[in-house]
């Protein structure tokens, strides 16, 4: 019979790829089942051969990954850092004047006592200065006021817990002064420029054939019972005024910053007179001389004067 | 087998290699190996629709260190069930189309949680339906993009 020995081609396809079909499913669940020992050659061979160039993609942008987040923690340790730096500028500049307070304090003796400087901050009261003490801690009028660079100002008016005083870049600034070496005496006064920052000194009422050598350190001479001889004022400039025969008048550069002066000594008044303060800033000196080479010139300790 | 969408396949395939191996996109990708075997087995026979899924789950399974062979037999099953729905359904609506390819996928999911066994499931299978059905609603939308922009799926091939 025909029918039965030649069966349909469509069906003999149809049962041969249901055959390879299972076959493909039957593999899958061998594979599926082996031991993984007999998988892992397996998976290590298709990730050598095949999936070889994506791995390597992904370890390029795994290290690109890993050298931007690197960079980002670079930089915010950076900025972290220089936030630290910018921080404690102002605080290791304080704490020198801090420290050199407290070394001038220790070297001009019981009597100074330490305040902190406030300033107004409006117009009208320029070149004045507020201390946190008053009358209550021995504070009257006239009180210095010095720094460790030297002068600063004096004090006005003394109440029960401040006292204001002003700076020496006050017009009404006045103080009797020497030269370091003690041979010219005179008196240093303000002298304003066109700005706040171009205020200076003048030493007034020399003889006129002073010759005093620019830089020479001008101090306070102990004259007129305010301020102690030997306080550090200035150094000499250029000649500022000259009537022939009859005197002469110099430009001084001012030791103090009037404008980054926060705290400061001021002397208590007593029945004595303040002594001889040169002392205190000639032993500072004596290092800073040798190690930078300016140095700076060392007021006269005791003795004569006027 | 169009060439056209064999071309669309192998792209599929090389998209999914580079895009989850490659660059590690991860779910932000859709599973464009199950959307690639789906594509194929409309267009050929089943046993050449499995051996295809047998493949691209073992290339799936090596990148895995556990339940190897587990996305091969679950993407083998998925390329012989699919190539049978041509026999069952004629179609190239895109409801069809949509239907097909969310069923397939989470059919795949669904066998390969089976197949790796209670040792290696990551998660029960309340768990694996919920993300299952929106892995396969994302890969869905693809889909339908894909044959929007080239085609596939549309006409059936003549390869019986």
């Amino acid at each position: 019979m025909p029918g039965l020995a030649t069966s349909d081609p469509a069906d003999q396809a149809g049962r041969s790829r249901f055959r390879v079909t299972l076959g493909v499913l039957l593999l899958a669940l061998v594979l599926a089942n082996l031991p993984p020992t007999a998988q892992e050659p397996l998976a290590g061979a298709i990730r050598g051969s095949v999936l070889r160039p994506f791995l390597r993609l992904q370890e390029v942008v795994v290290a690109a990954r890993a050298r931007a987040v690197e960079a980002s923690v670079l930089q915010a340790r950076v900025d972290s850092l220089t936030a630290v730096a910018v921080d404690r500028s102002p605080l290791a500049e304080e704490n020198r004047r801090l420290r050199g307070l407290l070394r001038l304090s220790e070297r001009v003796g019981p009597r100074w006592m330490a305040v902190q400087v406030l300033r107004p901050g409006t117009q009208a009261s320029e070149s004045i200065l507020l201390v946190d003490a008053g009358e209550d801690l021995g504070l009257a009028p006239r009180s210095p006021v010095i720094t460790p660079d030297g002068l600063a100002g004096v004090i006005r008016e003394a109440y029960r817990h401040y006292a204001v005083g002003m700076d020496w870049s006050h017009p009404d600034f006045r103080a009797s002064a020497m030269t370091a070496d003690g041979e010219y005496y005179g008196m240093v006064l303000s002298a304003r420029g066109r700005f706040a920052e171009d205020a200076r000194m003048r030493f007034e009422g020399l003889p006129y054939h002073a010759r005093i050598e620019p830089g020479t350190l001008v101090v306070s001479s102990g004259l007129g019972g305010v301020f102690p001889r030997g306080i550090p004022i200035g150094r000499v400039g250029d000649v500022a005024e000259e009537e022939p025969q009859w005197r002469k008048s110099y430009w001084l550069e001012p030791r103090v910053a009037v404008g980054s002066v926060t705290a400061a000594l001021v002397a208590r008044q007593s029945g004595d007179p303040l002594g001889d303060v040169g002392l205190a800033w000639e032993e500072e000196a004596a290092p800073a001389s040798d190690s930078t080479g300016a140095g700076v010139d060392a007021p006269p300790s005791a003795g004569g004067g006027a | 087998m169009r060439t056209g969408d064999l071309l669309v396949a192998g792209a599929l395939v090389l998209l999914h290699l580079l895009l989850h191996l490659g660059l590690g996109v991860g779910a932000g990708v859709p599973d464009l190996f199950t959307l690639a075997v789906l594509v194929v087995a409309r267009e050929c026979h089943e046993a050449a629709a499995a051996f295809f899924g047998l493949l691209l789950g073992l290339l799936e399974d090596a990148q895995g260190l556990l339940s190897f062979g587990s996305h091969g037999l679950a993407l083998a099953l998925v390329g012989a069930l699919a190539a049978r729905t041509r026999d069952l359904f004629v179609g190239d609506s895109l409801l069809f189309a949509a239907s097909y390819l969310f069923l397939g996928k989470l059919l795949r999911d669904l066998i390969h949680w089976v197949a790796v066994g209670p040792g290696g499931r990551l998660q029960p299978l309340g768990g694996l339906l919920l993300e299952s059905a929106m892995a396969a609603a994302y890969m869905t939308v693809v889909g339908l993009i894909l044959i929007a922009t080239t085609g596939v799926l549309r006409r059936q091939g003549a390869v019986r």
